[in-house]
Parts: C-alpha cells; structure tokens; sequence
C-alpha cells in the first residue's frame, strides 16, 4: 500500500524534484499542489502519511497550514516535513512552533530530503 | 538516486518564468513609485520570485544563479519590510539584476556559463544594503494575540504593524468556503476586501467540523469602517468584526466576542467593482499567474503537427478507397455514407491544425516587457525622462515571430531615444513638456498585425536625409531632385545609410535600419515610417498572424529531395515501368481507367541526362491535381510528410518557375518546394514551354 | 574597430582590420609632424581573389564573411548561381564569383570564403577564392573604370583602386547581382505562366 503524501510547493521544478525522489525511493504517492488553499482542499480527501510544505507562500502559508493541521483532530498525527530555506530564518522557527515534524533548508540533495524524511516520520 | 537533478529544460523555462514575473512586478513598482505610493504586496511578489528563484536554482545546481538570487533576496527582504526606501537607484540595481539573469539563463549548461559576470551587481547590491538591522519593530501591537502573532510570516507581521502605523484599523473578516470552490471563492471575496485596503493574511480555521467546508480568518487592514465593509462583501457566511489593536484577536475556536456593530444579515445588494487591479496604461501588461500558463516545447507541438499531416495522408488514402467503393455495384449507400464521414474527417482535421497552431500563439507582452525595461535603463542613462504607454500587449503572434521582433524592436526603441526624444532642456524651449513618450501598439488588422512605435520627438527631416544620401552615394544629385518625400525618407532604410559616421554615431550599434528592414522581411513583414520634424516619427510593422506553415510530401529525385504542397497532392501510385505508355510523345499512366500525363523532375530541371529508374518494377508517381487537372509527378523516394515554413527565395530567384520557395528540413538542409500550378501547367501546356537547353545544374551537382 | 565575437562563422579577417586607415603613420606624418588630418571620407572595402585577380567591395555592404556552406542548387538558373544557402535561418543564393566574372569555377581550396553582401535590401552570398584583407581609399586614389575595360565586364567594374602595389578592381554590385540575370538562357515568367494551361 503505497504511502499518500501531500507535497505543498509553488514551484513546478522543485515538485518535480521532490515527487521524483519520493517516487523512486520507494512506494510513495505523490499528491502535488501549489498552493495552502489547494492543501486546504486536498487534505479531507485522503489520509496522507506526510505532509511536506513550503514556508513561504501566498495567502495560507506554511505555518498557517501548519497550524491548521495540528489543531484538527483528524489531521493532528501526520507528520509535517516543513522545506524552508535556512534554519535560523524567524519564519522557519516560527513553523517549528506551530508544530512541524522536521524541517530541511534548500538546496537539498535527495538523500538529504530522505533523511529529513525519516525523520519527520519517525519523530512523531 | 544522490545527484542533484539535472538542469533541465524544466529549470530553465521555470526560471524563466519567474524572472519575467519579477520583470513586470517592477516594471509595475516602477510606474507606482514615481507617483509616490506603491502597492507592498507588488513588493512582496517580487520578493517571493528571487525566493523560488533561489530554492530552484539551488536544487538543480545553478549555483551561481543561487548566489545572486540570494544577496538579491536579502535586499528585497529589507525592502519589503520597511528596513530599505524603495527609491530608483534600488530599483536600477533590481533591472539590472533582471537583464543578468536572463544572460545567465541563456547561456546556461553551456561552456559560456561562466563568462556572465555578477561581480559588479552583487557589489551594487551590497551597496544597497541597510547598514545594520535595526533589532526588530516597536512592540505596538501589545494585545494581540500571540497566536496569531506565531503563525504569521516574519513579513505579514510587518504588514500588521505597517498598517497599524499608518493609522488603520484591523479587522477580521470571518468566512467559510465549500472546499470545492475555495478558489474561486476567495479570489471574489479578496478582490471585493483589496477595495478596503490590504489582506495581511488567511488563518484556516482549526474548527471547521465539516470534511467539505473550512471556515478561514482573513486579517484586513483598513481606512473604512466596519458597516462599510460589511456591506461591501455581503456575501453568504462572511462576517466582519472589527478589532482593537489594544484588544485580542479571539483565539479561535473560541466564538467571536469583539464586534462593533453586527453584520447586516439581510443581503445588501453588493456594489459592482471592476477590475480592481487597474493599473495606468504604461503598466497596463499582462499580470497572469505563473501558474496560469503550461509552456510546451516547440518540438513536441511540431510532432502533433506531423501527426495531424500523417492523418491527413490516411485520409487522402480513404478518398481513394471511397473511389474504388464506388465502382462496387450496389454499394452506393456504403459510399455515400463512407463520403460524409470523410467530410466530417477533413473539417475536424482543418480545426486540430488549427488548434495546433494557436497554441503557438504568445502574446507580444513578452518583449514588450523587455521593451519597458530598454527605455526605462537608456532614459536614465541619457538623463532623459521617458514616458513608454504599450497598448496591446496581449495581441498574439506566433512564437518565432515574437522571438525574431526583440531585436528590431529594441532597435527601433534605441533609435528613439537616442536620436528621436530630444533633451529635457530642448523640449521645454520648444515648449514640449520635458517628458518624452514613446507610445508601443498593437492591434490585429484582418490577419494582419500591426506594431507601432511612434515617439513625440524631434522627427525626421527629409531633407537632411535626401543631403546625406547623396553624401553617402547612395543617390546622385539627379535621382534627389526628382524624388517624392516619402522616397527619399525610405531611404533610411537603405543599407550604407546608417553605418558609422563617427563623428555623429551616438546608437552605437553600427547596424542600421536595413536590418531592421531585413529582419521584419524575413517574417514576411512589412515596415513604414511616417515622420513630421519637430513632431515625432511613427514607425509600422505589419505582420502575418502565423508563419507560413504547410505540410509538405518530401520526395527525392534524381539524388535531389524537394518538397511538394500536400494539399495539391491527390495520392501516391507505385507503377512498373511497363505501365508508362508514350502517347502523341507524352508520357502517360492509367489510373483507374483514366490517362494522365507523368512528367520527370529530372527532366524539366535538368537534374540528370540519363535518367534511370532507381527500380523499373517500382516507380513512384505522385498524383497531383490543379482544378480539374491531374499530373503524375515521377519520384525516386518518397521520404514522408512533415511541416514545413516556407522562405522565400529572394528577389532574384524568386522568378525561377515551378520552384515555389524554400524550407528547411532537419539538420540545417534546404530544400526547395515546388510550385505544383506551375509544373501542372507546364505538363499540360508542353513542350515549347519547357526550357530547351539544358540547365547547367548537373554541373553545379558534379 | 569594436572588438568582434569570434563567432563559429566570423572569421580572423575581422582582426585584421586596421583600427582606421587614418591612423596609421604615413611618410606624411613624419615630413609634417603628425599634424595629422583626421579624413572622414576614406572607404574602407574588404579586398579578396577571384581567380588571379584582386577585387574589392565596400565593407558597408559587407555583412558576414563565412566559410562556405552547403548549397542546394536551385534549378532553371544561371551557371554562375551555386544554389541557395542557409544563413541564420535566411536562405540566400550563393554566386561563384568566378563563374560570375567569366574567370573559370572558384578552386574552392582552404582559403575560400563566402561574403555574404548586402544589395537592395537582399542578401546574397559571393563565393571568393581568398580574401585578403581590408583597405582604406581616398576618392583621389580611386579611378573611375576606365573605358577599355568596357563591355560585358567592364559593366561589373565601378573603379579601379592602387593598393600595396596592386590593382584592385571595385565590383558594382548593382550589376554583378542583377536580378535579371540569375534565371538560366530562355528561363523567364512567361515559361508555364503563358495562360495555355
């Protein structure tokens, strides 16, 4: 069964890269959108193993979503792998709080995504 | 499984993209700037450009793109929150980050990578940079709750306290969407809210019992009051609550408590807003979403396109077999069936090729944008104000045309600014106004377009130019007297005309308005200038919509390939050498109990004296029909069918009779097309018409 | 001379373009002490060989010099005309200057080039043995062609010019590239257009 995971990111190149990562790493479905209101949308429909999000977006951002999702019931459980572009950035703090699993700082290699991957999944 | 992912094509168009996004964001600040008070959510558009710009080039290795995507990031982040004055020196340094880019791009992955410098930009930018970060914002927002505080962007908080510095109120507008819709549904409720002021942000709502609905907190700032904006977006499930800064923002799920004055529950008719984002027609460009648009390869349209030409060779095979259908006795309600499902066949075909090439089709704001920037840079270096107005930039061409009128576009605008639009100084004494304009249009004529540029300066004197053609030779003192005006300024056009005169050179380029003339030919596009000194010149392209693409049947004769217009082809036949029967001296074969003339390309062209037939036993004859006409065309090889963009030959041999013009197929070959009217005529009207002696191209193939 | 691209078709003949005629010391310079007059109407032209010959062309009408390139030849035309040629995209016809001169065929060795020249908005490719270099000429040094050379081609000669000891003929373009001429003996509009059909 492979696993759902909800990949939040504007730009079509990086969806691109990650779905391929996850794609070829093992059995992941891929469910890619582009924006918060998308991942609003998308959420109630499948049950996803994970969730990975971009900060820094329009209208619903990263850590709203964030938010959103810890405060609901049937949401609060899955993992939150939060892409951001460094550590230190208030913004990237400011996921953690609200609630993120893991966060990992772009660029990123594919094995560096797996890894903050595992340990988004792993550190519920 | 480790490697980076290779630079794509996918990178590049993206970046791309995001690069013309963040070009019109400016382009837009710009124009805002000048009249005092810009729109910060432009601002952090073009923040939010650099920042994908960045993550994405990261990610697929462009590390120096990277780079500057990030010093550049950190100067619009200071920007957007306040720490740097947006001024035109800022935005100077932004353009020119724009046309790096875009040679960055363009000779990325290549061995050229390296050569686009950066160095002098990432210093202007540091340049830039606040001295030191000024530790954070006043805490003025004491009594908001820190809940919300948390989950807002380091940026939207400095919106919320901005717009609290400003004097406006904040208030939440509470909404629930049916998940299904959310899009649109935010999209009308944010336009009517834009009215009232900034939305800072969107809170989903951790309470939303539904699996179809979600209730979301929007954060607005505002001049209004609550009762205006409350009717403003009457709306169903909207409600508006105003809120004290000095008073929390109820944490949700909590119900609302804070509210001045309920919300109208009756529906109040809404007032009808247009377009919100109306903008003055020197940024009137397109401000589609990047996500708007899917970009496809060329090459991937050009295979549909073969395919729709293969389909049409079925269906020139299914006519065929509809004719032998008919000779079937009693099958006439077959073949009469069979006929209407090819009508319908052929109308469908004509409207997927259609489809097809208007998918090709962009609008010219792409080098419009490019355009603005040109005028904006030369103005300011040649301290002159210019004032560029585009209209119809979203007229549509095809894509190689748009891509082939950047340089004679750009040409036409340097030529304004460094020799049309006078100094500041000059036209406040010719009581002009001391700003400049450049007007850029276009607008469809029939299937024509047309683009103007047409500036308000100093304009051209024919006389002065009939005076230096005759200095350049270009005309004796005879040919001047006796020319019209008009001739006499299309002698701008003439090569030999602009090339350099160093004392008076100021454009720099050394390439005159002949290339322009050439380049827009090489469209098949025309040129006209209209110019009154002391008032401006205007000068017109006038283009085709599409390029002139046919599909054509690719044949070779005579170790020669040429290309033949489908639509005048009926059918290909293979016949022995034995069915070539000689009537009256001509050629002929019989198809399907009808006689029709053959003729041989390497005999009319002169290709081969001793032609042979490659194989006796199969020869192809390639039947192609004029009117009520039909010639069988012999071929060695029938090489397939592909789209083709006609060229034309030039002047002097575009007199050169069944040679219609020329293509190119793969790998940099031209082939030439031929005229089918012509050859028909050729093979029916006989003999005298045929040249006699031979040509000499047998020499020129040894 | 602005510095140029060394681009995959340009060719070395662009650096050797003296910077301007002018600026060359000349024994004039010495004998008036570089009082130099700076002369704005010398023409500079490329100088090249056809056969045993050198001919010059201004280097206005000049827009590319390439390596020779593949031609597909176009039937129904005259021998001078090799075929049409594929420049950035535009397809030009491409004259054996040679053949065009009544000189024989152009030997097509190592040296050859193609210029490719502007004329009445129309590019054309000429298809030379060698070229040589670029001069720059005063009016005073050029010669109006003079009336023994009349005839067939003396029509293509519009000056003669004195350069590094030798005589340099001044092509007229304008004749050299008439329209007119390109379609092969008894080849015209009329042929198939004649209404019969």
């Amino acid at each position: 069964m492979a696993q759902p995971v909800l990949l939040v990111e504007d730009s079509r190149a990086v969806r691109a890269f990650v779905s391929s990562i996850l794609e070829s790493a093992g059995d992941y479905d891929v469910h890619e959108v582009e924006n918060g209101f998308e991942a609003l949308r998308a959420l109630p429909r499948t049950d996803f193993a994970l969730i990975v999000t971009d900060v820094n977006m329009p209208d619903v951002n990263g850590i709203e979503l964030t938010r959103f999702v810890r405060g609901q019931a049937k949401f609060a459980e899955i993992p939150v792998l939060v892409i951001s572009t460094d550590a230190s950035h208030p913004d990237t703090q400011r996921a953690m709080t609200a609630g993120a699993n893991a966060f990992l700082a772009k660029p990123f290699t594919a094995q560096q995504f797996l890894d903050a991957v595992a340990r988004a999944q792993g550190g519920q | 499984m480790s490697d980076p992912p290779k630079p794509s094509a996918e990178f590049l168009s993206e970046a791309q993209e995001v690069i013309e996004a963040f070009s019109r964001n400016l382009l837009q600040l710009d124009a805002q700037q000048r009249t005092g008070e810009y729109d910060p959510d432009l601002l952090n558009a073009a923040f939010r450009a650099i920042h994908s710009l960045k993550g994405l080039a990261g990610l697929f290795g462009a590390s120096r793109v990277s780079a500057l995507a990030h010093a550049l990031e950190s100067t619009l982040d200071s920007l957007r929150l306040g720490r740097l004055p947006l001024s035109q020196p800022a935005l100077d340094v932004l353009f020119e980050a724009v046309e790096v880019f875009q040679s960055m791009l363009a000779v990325f992955g290549t061995e050229d990578a390296e050569t686009v410098s950066t160095d002098a930009l990432l210093s202007r930018i540091t340049a830039l940079s606040p001295d030191a970060e000024d530790g954070g914002e006043g805490s003025d927002l004491v009594g908001l709750d820190p809940a919300i505080l948390g989950v807002l962007t380091e940026y939207e908080e400095h919106r919320l306290r901005e717009n609290v510095r400003l004097g406006r109120r904040l208030f939440r507008v509470h909404a629930a969407f049916d998940l299904l819709a959310i899009d649109v549904g935010i999209e009308s409720l944010k336009g009517k809210l834009k009215e009232f002021g900034e939305v800072i942000t969107y809170l989903p709502s951790a309470d939303s019992g539904s699996d179809d609905r979600i209730e979301l907190d929007i954060l607005l700032g505002s001049d209004a009051t609550l009762a205006d904006i409350a009717t403003g977006v009457a709306e169903d499930g909207v409600r508006v609550f105003a809120l004290e800064t000095s008073a929390a923002i109820p944490e949700t799920p909590a119900p609302a408590t804070v509210a001045d004055v309920a919300p109208t529950p009756t529906p109040t008719p809404a007032p009808v807003h247009d377009d919100v984002d109306m903008v003055d027609a020197s940024t009137a460009m397109s401000l589609r979403s990047i996500s708007q648009t899917v970009r496809v390869d060329l090459e991937r349209l050009d295979v549909l396109m073969n395919l729709v030409g293969e389909l049409a060779l079925v269906q020139a095979n299914l006519s065929g077999t509809l004719e032998s259908v008919r000779a079937i006795r009693g099958a006439a309600d077959v073949s009469r069936e069979l006929q209407t499902h090819l009508r319908t066949m052929d109308r469908k075909l004509s409207l997927l090729q259609q489809s097809i090439l208007d998918v090709r089709m962009v609008p010219l704001g792409q080098v419009f944008d490019k355009l603005a920037r040109v005028v904006r840079k030369l103005g300011r270096e040649a301290g002159k104000d210019i004032r560029l107005v585009i209209t119809g930039a979203e007229t549509e061409l095809d894509k190689l045309i748009v891509e082939e009128l950047s340089d004679p576009l750009m040409h036409m605008i340097r030529n304004c600014i460094d020799h049309g639009i006078e100094t500041e100084t000059e036209r406040t004494s010719l009581g002009k106004g001391a700003t400049g304009h450049i007007e850029l249009r276009a607008f469809q004529k029939g299937n024509r377009v047309v683009i103007e540029v047409e500036d308000d300066g100093r304009g051209m004197d024919w006389r002065l130019i009939r005076d230096k053609a005759v200095l350049r030779g270009l005309i004796d003192d005879l040919e001047s007297r006796e020319m019209s005006r008009q001739e006499v300024i299309d002698l701008i056009f003439v090569p030999g005309f602009s090339t350099k005169d160093t004392a008076t050179e100021v454009s720099g380029r050394g390439v005159g308005m002949d290339v322009v003339k050439t380049n827009i030919a090489r469209l098949s596009g025309l040129i006209d200038v209209d110019t009154t000194p002391g008032r401006g010149s205007k000068f017109s392209i006038t283009l085709p919509v599409t390029l002139a693409i046919i599909q054509a049947l690719v044949i070779q004769t005579a170790k020669q390939t040429f290309c033949i217009p489908l639509n005048s082809v009926l059918e290909s036949i293979m016949v022995s050498e034995a069915d070539i029967e000689t009537v009256e001296g001509h050629e002929v074969v019989s198809l399907r109990g009808k006689t029709l003339p053959i003729l041989h390309l390497s005999r009319i062209f002169g290709l081969q004296t001793n032609y042979r037939y490659l194989d006796p036993a199969r020869i192809y004859v390639v039947i192609v029909g004029l009117a009520q006409h039909r010639v069988g065309i012999v071929v060695d090889e029938l090489l397939g069918q592909q789209d083709v963009v006609i060229k034309p030959l030039g002047r002097a041999l575009r007199g050169v009779p069944g040679i219609a013009g020329a293509t190119e197929l793969g790998g940099g070959r031209t082939v030439l097309l031929l005229d089918v009217s012509v050859l028909v005529e050729e093979a029916l009207g006989r003999s005298d018409a045929t040249p006699t002696d031979p040509t000499p191209m047998e020499a020129a193939n040894a | 001379m602005p510095e140029r691209d060394p681009g995959e078709r340009t060719e070395d003949i662009w650096d050797q373009f003296s910077p301007t005629g002018e600026a060359l010391a000349t024994e004039e310079d010495y004998e008036h002490g570089y009082a130099r007059v700076v002369r704005v109407d010398l023409q500079q032209h490329v100088v090249f060989r056809v056969g045993d010959e050198t001919y010059g062309i201004p280097i206005a009408q000049i827009g590319e010099i390439s390596k020779p390139m593949y031609t597909t030849p176009v039937p129904r035309t005259s021998d001078f005309v090799m075929g049409i040629g594929n420049v950035r995209g535009v397809v030009i016809p491409i004259v054996d200057l040679a053949t065009r001169l009544r000189l024989g065929t152009c030997a097509m060795a190592r040296e050859a080039r193609v210029l490719i020249v502007r004329h009445a908005s129309e590019q054309t490719g000429l298809l030379v043995d060698e070229v040589i270099g670029v001069m720059s000429i005063a009016p005073e040094n050029l010669e109006e062609a003079p009336g023994a050379l009349a005839g067939a081609r003396g029509d293509f000669i519009r000056a003669l010019a004195r350069w590094d000891g030798r005589i340099i003929i001044i092509l007229d373009l304008g004749t050299v590239l008439a329209p007119g001429d390109f379609l092969a003996p008894g080849v015209g509009r009329s042929v198939g257009r004649s209404g019969r059909g």
